[in-house]
């Protein structure tokens, strides 16, 4: 745990949430409960990021883009602002952090909005984060966009330019994997520019591809179906010990492709937190154990705090497993699992689960995955 | 009448069997494993606080009452005995919110297997000799029979009657006397409290 790591979360207004809160959190954290249960919500709260206020905005709304349907097309963005200013409610986050016991509590107002990026597609309706606001302690607000009074092209226009020049790293790993340009684009962003993150990414790549020398990148020349210019396509090669050859990465499997996008994000996220939906999504459960010691040990040597979603037993099996390993032991202290329940009452509740008592759980066969209490 | 309780045992395979042989001829419903609303196990309660401890919470949240069932023991060195079992749990289930039994029955020293003793069906005690036999005739042989700990023991009483699937049929009434055991009163007395026959 370094100072920037949660200890207590907490969030108010926030999609499902009325009130949610995360106490005794860990720097590795495996989140369990039962589906449409809120734990992708979870993850995406926790991108409230305190220290870069901008940042935490284009991260909710980079989130909602790309990865929650919404495609980008070359029509503008459509959005559609609630126009009744009493239905506002507000938004908001408190943290702690191990360095003080300083609450930090940013309100935003919350307004439902309609969001469709193509004519021919429904509008997705969210009760989103437009017209952003925050404080922070006790100082006075700072409005970050102001769209209430602005017409939908000037608002569209406003977040088209947010996203395309959000080339910032965002610490979301999202369910849907896959070898596509974002990975490329964040390794060529933000790990090969800088010698010493690309050195301790191939450091951490050892323990997928042991004689790894060296990743680069290479652009390959697509069909350009009779345009004038040529096509290019980056791709990202490894280079190996012994070998006269390169591999490109895609040639690896769906977890070894994954396990390296986790690493890459790790890498560019180093001293702060990042988030994985469905960790164990395209992994054979054999290679469960051997994937989450590489984890481990790469967040451990980043001071990176995870934030993991599970339903599947067995890897919470292998979370256990791999920390009973003499090497891990002295991870233990900072392992947890939370079990998030929804209450008779229709609120969330997360349950936390240091490593002795998850431990225990499992091995007494008990549930711990959470679920529906019977009506 | 089904009732909304977690059961936590210190041994899911004896205490969650008898419990719902009982649970089956008096109230007519069975309870099952792993969850809020059955039975969980526990791998005992520690000194000071359980590793249970969410379990309990998460059972209350959800509107449970929490039940917990644990052997009074002897005491020695390792072990509390009724009056220090009780005292110590009298403080953690405020804490926790349970309700608890010590088995054997409330009262005494003594554990599951004192009670389970006191509760074999007469026409099946002679199991108990079958397998006593079974063990000095080994011996006899000069070989280790690796005689089993009590709760084995009653294991094994058990065990001719598991069905194919493994599973116990909780209807059959000529395995435990339950019916006018006087020994039984206190932990029926004790579960008529949050179920009704």
């Amino acid at each position: 745990m370094n100072e920037k790591h949660l200890t207590y979360f907490k969030v108010e207004n926030f999609k499902r949430f009325d009130s949610f809160e995360m106490d005794n959190i860990g720097q590795f954290n495996l989140i369990l409960g039962d589906n449409n249960v809120g734990k992708t919500s979870v993850l995406e709260a926790l991108l409230f990021d305190d220290g870069d206020l901008t940042q935490t905005n284009e991260n909710f709304l980079t989130v909602l883009y790309k990865f929650r349907n919404i495609e980008k097309t070359d029509y503008p963005l459509e959005l559609l602002v609630k126009a009744d200013k009493r239905e506002k409610e507000r938004m908001s986050f408190t943290i702690k952090k191990e360095s003080s016991d300083r609450q930090i509590t940013a309100i935003q107002s919350k307004e439902e909005v309609a969001i469709r990026s193509n004519p021919s597609l429904q509008y997705i309706k969210y009760k989103a984060y437009i017209n952003t606001k925050y404080r922070i302690s006790q100082n006075d607000f700072e409005p970050l966009y102001n769209v209430v009074n602005q017409t939908l092209e000037v608002i569209a226009s406003l977040l088209q330019t947010t996203f395309d020049n959000s080339a910032k790293p965002i610490p979301y790993i999202p369910f849907y994997m896959g070898y596509d340009t974002d990975l490329t684009d964040d390794y060529i962003n933000f790990i090969q520019k800088t010698p010493s993150l690309k050195k301790s990414f191939i450091q951490s790549l050892k323990g997928l591809i042991p004689d790894v020398t060296s990743v680069d990148v290479s652009m390959e020349r697509e069909n350009s179906h009779g345009l004038d210019k040529p096509l290019y396509k980056s791709l990202l090669i490894i280079e190996q010990a012994n070998k006269d050859y390169t591999i490109p990465l895609s040639m690896f499997g769906e977890g070894s492709i994954k396990l390296f996008k986790i690493l890459a994000k790790i890498i560019v996220h180093k001293g702060k937190r990042l988030m994985i939906d469905e960790i164990d999504a395209g992994l054979h459960f054999k290679r469960f154990k051997d994937f989450w010691r590489i984890i481990l040990l790469a967040a451990k040597q980043n001071e990176v705090q995870i934030f993991a979603t599970t339903h599947n037993l067995e890897c919470l099996q292998a979370f256990k497993n791999v920390l009973q390993e003499t090497e891990m032991i002295d991870y233990q202290k900072d392992a947890r699992s939370f079990t998030l329940r929804e209450l008779p009452n229709g609120q969330i509740k997360a349950y936390t689960y240091p490593y002795e008592q998850f431990k225990a759980m499992l091995e007494n066969e008990n549930n711990i995955r959470g679920g529906r209490y019977e009506k | 009448m089904k009732n909304k309780v977690t059961i936590f045992v210190e041994n899911i395979k004896i205490d969650k069997d008898f419990i719902n042989f009982l649970l089956f001829s008096r109230y007519g419903f069975v309870l099952s494993v792993q969850d809020i609303g059955g039975f969980v196990n526990m791998s005992g309660i520690g000194k000071e606080k359980t590793e249970n401890e969410q379990k309990f919470i998460e059972s209350t949240d959800g509107g449970y009452t929490n039940l917990l069932f644990e052997d009074a023991d002897y005491k020695n060195n390792s072990s509390y005995g009724f009056e220090k079992q009780k005292e110590r749990l009298d403080i953690l289930s405020k804490e926790l919110k349970f309700e608890y039994f010590l088995f054997p029955n409330n009262q005494n020293d003594g554990n599951i297997e004192t009670l389970l003793e006191n509760c074999l069906h007469p026409s099946k005690k002679d199991i108990t000799v079958c397998l006593e036999n079974f063990y000095s005739c080994v011996e006899s042989k000069g070989l280790n029979a690796k005689r089993p700990k009590d709760y084995h023991k009653y294991w094994n009483v058990i065990q001719p009657y598991l069905q194919k699937d493994g599973k116990l049929d909780f209807s059959d009434t000529t395995i435990w006397w339950i019916g006018g055991n006087r020994y039984l009163q206190p932990l029926i007395d004790f579960l008529d409290r949050f179920f009704k026959p």
